[in-house]
């Protein structure tokens, strides 16, 4: 389990936009992980509460593919439908496609801040892999 | 891996998997800045592209983007080309707006915090931002097939304004039912917002004029009140621009080529998938030119009120509307006739000469107005479109300054800066909705402007009419 001060993803830097890198354990791990920093730098997620669930079912022609489906489709439950996603729990998980739940609770002005607008979850640089330690995956967003 | 043709343009030569050899326009000063992103090697990758036409071309604004750089333009033959979302970009029919007055700078001196803190108010900007138009499912179809002559049938403008504009700010071709329900989700709430970001709605002095004749055929003149308006197609355009990439690239594994880069997803414009990417990307260019009309409008009507002035006192003109994000069907002389191409300019204005169907007729005699915008402590070119560009780079010149910092090292470089108060010193009173919004965009993480336009003037692709400077500047 980690801790707040040491987050399973880290920021990085690009011209014109934003990425991160993050990795987990298990592959499961680090997706929610993904979750986390996609959220993360929308609004600072200790104010999103977890009341209400959103089911999420993707798919993709390879592992890479449904990584970005998968962060593509939590990025549209804010964008279009006001949701924040404080945490994901994924119920079934494969190389092409997965099923899970994101926890969170709809955007409210008067308690979130909005940090950075992100509007699209792009395909450069997008890997996910394993390495001899778990998991490890980049994404990076358009803001 | 770069030749040098001429003091402004550098030649990737053809190897490998390229059909066409890449060429950049810049000077050895841009170049410095060049270096240090991946641009050049994607203006190599698109070169790839099946169809592709003559050279794969990047304007001295260009950086880093998506598959394509910003900055890029590349022409597809339409039998054997490809249509690629991001060749396009993200934020589809991204584009500028002049309006002229009849007002000068002396008269709106002692205004300009009234008129700022007005704009701010009446203009919704900033993240999540909505509009104040309440748009029914059949009003937004209809916003998406008639674009800004929407707008103007609702009161938001004149017929003077669309023919002010490129395409008449409507694109034929557009079909709603290409677009998601996703899509249309994101765009109808945000009809009549500015955004975040770079987009800005500006108040600009004249403050030189290099071509007296042009200018005076423009309504241009030293000392003159303009305003400047950068703004897209909000979610929408993101929207359609996400959901084909999405299309394309699962079937990736069909193209009969190698992708060098999954961003490049395409497919061929004579496919399903490729006309209706046309079809939708069509609709979003018409949201993006009905919401920078409805900007027009309260822009008109916010000077109105704060200045006591009538219409025709403040006589605020719509001088041109570019897109600087787009894909259009135009015809280009080839080979001793004129070919139908598929043009994307991706963070790239089109520049027509004198006489071209397509210029405005108050403007035939000189060609189309090209609005370059820099950054907020800077201010923006107005230039003239050229027979140099029309025949080397598909009727295209730059769209801006570009960015050379990310917006962390720019949020970096302004920790302990009062960025208003650096700004105020410079001459220019800016507001802003988002926190971060001025720290990302301190002039000194874009290019110089100037530097870019020279680049363009020089090498032809536009010519230089006047010089505005900022006053007052108003982001997302």
């Amino acid at each position: 389990m980690w801790k707040p001060q040491n987050p399973p993803y880290r920021v990085i830097d690009h011209t014109a936009d934003m990425g991160f890198d993050v990795w987990g354990a298990r592959r499961k791990d680090l997706f929610c992980h993904a979750a986390m920093a996609l959220f993360g730098a929308i609004t600072p997620l200790a104010a999103v509460r977890e009341r209400d669930e959103r089911s999420v079912a993707i798919e993709g022609v390879d592992l890479n593919d449904l990584w970005i489906n998968y962060l593509r489709e939590l990025l549209y439950l804010f964008t279009g439908r006001g949701f924040l996603v404080h945490a994901v729990d994924i119920s079934k998980s494969g190389r092409k496609h997965l099923v899970a739940i994101a926890k969170g609770e709809p955007f409210d002005p008067a308690r979130h801040e909005i940090l950075t607008e992100i509007k699209a979850v792009t395909y450069h640089q997008a890997v996910v892999e394993k390495t001899l330690t778990g998991w490890k995956g980049r994404f990076i967003v358009d803001v | 891996m770069l030749r040098q043709l001429d003091a402004y343009r550098w030649e990737i030569p053809k190897s490998g998997g390229m059909k066409v050899p890449g060429l950049i326009y810049t000077s050895e000063r841009l170049m410095k800045t060049m270096g240090t992103d991946e641009s050049s090697k994607q203006v190599k990758n698109v070169a790839h592209l099946p169809g592709i036409v003559k050279y794969s071309l990047a304007m001295p604004d260009v950086h880093w983007g998506y598959g394509f750089p910003i900055g890029g333009v590349a022409a597809f033959d339409l039998d054997s080309g490809i249509i690629s979302p991001g060749g396009v970009g993200y934020d589809i029919n991204c584009g500028c707006r002049v309006m002229t007055t009849k007002l000068s700078y002396e008269e709106i001196q002692n205004h300009l915090p009234e008129l700022m803190t007005a704009l701010f108010q009446n203009i919704p900007s900033g993240v999540g931002s909505t509009g104040p138009i309440k748009l029914s499912h059949k009003d937004e179809r209809q916003v998406l097939t008639d674009g800004a002559a929407w707008a103007v049938r609702q009161g938001f403008g004149t017929p003077e304004d669309l023919e002010a504009t490129e395409d008449g700010g409507v694109m034929a071709g557009a079909d709603p039912e290409k677009v998601s329900d996703r899509a249309l989700e994101r765009g109808r709430p945000q009809l009549g917002t500015l955004g975040s970001g770079n987009h800005f709605l500006e108040i600009e002095i004249v403050t030189d004029i290099y071509d007296e004749k042009t200018a005076a055929v423009f309504g241009l003149r030293k000392g003159q009140v303009t305003v400047f308006l950068h703004s897209g197609s909000r979610g929408l355009g993101y929207q359609v621009c996400d959901d084909y990439l999405a299309r394309m690239v699962k079937n990736i594994h069909k193209l009969d080529f190698p992708l060098p880069d999954r961003q490049l997803a395409c497919a061929y414009i004579a496919t399903p998938a490729g006309r209706d990417y046309l079809a939708a990307m069509a609709c979003a260019a018409n949201y993006a030119w009905a919401n920078r009309q409805l900007l027009t409008h309260w822009s008109r009507e916010t000077f109105r009120k704060v200045l006591h002035k009538s219409p025709q006192q403040l006589g605020m003109r719509l001088l041109y509307d570019v897109c600087h994000n787009i894909a259009k069907i135009e015809k280009f002389p080839m080979g001793g006739t004129l070919v139908e191409l598929c043009v994307h300019r991706k963070g790239a204005t089109r520049s027509l000469p004198a006489g071209h169907p397509a210029v405005p007729k108050p403007y035939a005699a000189v060609g189309q107005p090209v609005l370059i915008p820099g950054d907020m402590g800077t201010g923006s070119y107005i230039l003239v479109g050229t027979e140099k560009a029309y025949t080397d780079t598909f009727g295209s010149a730059c769209h801006g300054a570009g960015r050379v910092m990310s917006r962390t090292q720019a949020v970096k470089s302004s920790r302990g800066r009062a960025i208003v108060r650096e700004m105020a010193d410079r001459g220019v009173l800016v507001m802003a909705s988002g926190k971060g919004t001025l720290q990302e965009e301190i002039p000194e993480a874009y290019k110089r402007v100037d530097d870019v336009v020279e680049v363009v003037h020089q090498a032809g692709l536009a010519r230089k009419v006047a010089r505005l400077r900022t006053v007052v500047c108003i982001k997302g």
